[in-house]
């Protein structure tokens, strides 16, 4: 069975169900990824089937948890690929990981997700989900993010005040003048 | 798609960044507690030494706020690269207006003008007021010069736990204000170990002064008393940080992050080994010698000891640099 695939850039996987390397007798409805820093909500969780198939139309984020539903989906080997920023510091999150689901598994595949199938697993390309993201929950298209636009504004007015404030600290302390001892 | 900078690069960024931030903040207080008091017990004798003392500062302080602002533009670079890489877009101004909309962005953008202000407030200061004072003909700097250098390095220095892992710690404030004290004890005895190796190069043979030794002994006299309480707050913020980063001390040996932990603390311990020997069996003899005005051979042996320190001390904030790169399993 697939082991955890780590193809690591920074970041850690803290838990999961279905866990990582298990075995599960039936194809679950939900895949929840648990990592050890929140991540930032933009980011892409792809999962694939025994068959390859991306399955998840959408995920949400939530705290330090990415979960995603599961449509329709075929037993095998399944993957689980994750790729966030980490709210916290920066570090970018990058891995992926396996389970098993037990039964025999039909691939043939639907007229519809035949551009799916285009997109390689390492390739950043994305799921070619229409599913918009569901912003009231900081959900995201699956794999597919925004490419223009940011889910918050630059503090661009307290980052000039506090420049202007720690400059002219700076010149206040330079004008002083030395003290005779 | 863009394209991430290289991991060595960003490693070597972080590092020239905390070394900058270091030494920017822990040049107050030694010299307060080493520098000046070494001059002004030193009366007469140590007017060349200190000409390169206040030239060599100078240097330092200029190279950590071209070195810091040039390491915190790539960490930032890599952020904007990792978001375009993660979008599949051109590197643009949009990524970097991403970055800056999180909290690291903001903290990190922040050092720019924190930088930009030490550098207004030092640049050709450092010559008549860094150690104003020190003698009876001396004029003092205004306490307010040094209040303001204090207050900008130190929050400049808070910028490294808040963009660090205690930054998205759960117990968050507790962490970062544990890691804040952990790198200004640090940044203290780094700074002294730069300051005996490079700023006093006069002060290990007492060239063109009457007396030699005369400003090196008081000088390593008082560090020893400050890198011993520096090292002690380290080693105990350190302990915190780890219980506080590793979640216990069984993670030590069978995560990444745990085995670089690991090799920092073994050269954390070469150092204490080296600090133990200029404490307890040089820093007498360098004294003694001062008192019979005669040169001193032990001088050499602290000078080396004092070298592989420095080497040592890089080594650490190194290997912290990695230990920031790497997810800490707690």
């Amino acid at each position: 069975m697939g082991g955890t695939s780590v193809a690591v850039a920074h970041g850690i996987l803290e838990s999961a169900s279905p866990e990582p390397k298990s075995r599960v007798q039936s194809v679950p409805r939900l895949v929840r990824t648990t990592l050890t820093e929140d991540p930032l909500p933009e980011g892409r969780y792809l999962v694939r089937d025994g068959c390859g198939r991306i399955v998840n139309a959408s995920f949400e984020v939530d705290g330090e948890t990415i979960s995603a539903r599961v449509a329709d989906a075929q037993p095998g080997n399944w993957k689980v690929r994750f790729d966030f920023i980490s709210s916290a510091d920066g570090h970018r999150y990058n891995e992926t990981y396996t389970f098993s689901v037990a039964g025999s598994k039909d691939c043939s595949p639907p007229a519809d997700e035949e551009m799916e199938e285009e997109a390689g697993d390492d390739s950043a390309g994305g799921s070619g989900s229409t599913s918009p993201p569901d912003e009231s929950s900081h959900g995201g298209a699956a794999g597919s993010i925004p490419a223009s636009g940011t889910t918050q504004d630059v503090p661009f007015g307290p980052l000039t005040i506090a420049t202007a404030a720690v400059i002219g600290l700076a010149v206040f302390g330079r004008r002083s003048a030395a003290t005779s001892k | 798609m863009a394209q991430e900078v290289p991991e060595l690069a960003l490693w070597s960024a972080r590092l020239l960044v905390y070394l900058s931030i270091a030494l920017l903040f822990g040049l107050v207080p030694i010299t307060l507690l080493v520098l000046r008091p070494a001059f002004a017990s030193a009366r007469r004798s140590g007017t060349v030494v200190r000409e390169k003392l206040l030239r060599r500062t100078q240097h330092v302080v200029i190279a950590s706020l071209v070195a810091g602002a040039s390491g915190t533009f790539l960490m930032l670079l890599n952020n904007a690269l990792e978001d375009a890489s993660l979008r599949d877009i051109s590197l643009g101004l949009g990524s970097f207006e991403r970055v800056l909309t999180t909290n690291f962005g903001q903290w990190q953008a922040l050092r720019f003008p924190f930088l930009t202000a030490l550098g207004i407030l030092l640049v050709g200061k450092i010559g008549p007021w860094l150690l104003g004072g020190a003698t009876a003909t001396d004029e003092r700097a205004p306490r307010r010069w040094w209040a303001i250098w204090i207050l900008l390095s130190g929050a400049l220095l808070a910028t490294v736990p808040l963009t660090g892992h205690a930054g998205g710690h759960d117990l968050r404030v507790p962490a970062i204000v544990n890691d804040f004290c952990h790198v200004a004890f640090g940044a203290s005895w780094i700074s002294g170990i730069v300051g005996l190796s490079y700023l006093l190069p006069g002060g290990w043979q007492g060239h063109g002064e009457k007396t030699p030794l005369a400003v090196l002994a008081p000088a390593v006299d008082r560090f020893s008393h400050v890198a011993f309480w520096s090292i002690a707050a380290v080693a105990a913020t350190g302990t915190i940080n780890v219980l506080l980063h590793l979640g216990g001390l069984g993670r030590l040996f069978d995560t990444g992050y745990g085995r670089t932990l690991l090799v920092k603390l073994g050269v954390v311990a070469c150092i204490l080994i080296f600090g133990a020997i200029n404490h307890f069996l040089l820093r007498d003899r360098l004294t003694a010698a001062l008192a019979t005005e005669q040169p001193s051979k032990h001088a050499r042996l602290l000078r080396r000891n004092v070298r592989a320190e420095l080497i040592l001390g890089i080594a650490v904030i190194g290997a912290t640099s990695a230990l920031v790169g790497s997810p800490p399993p707690g």
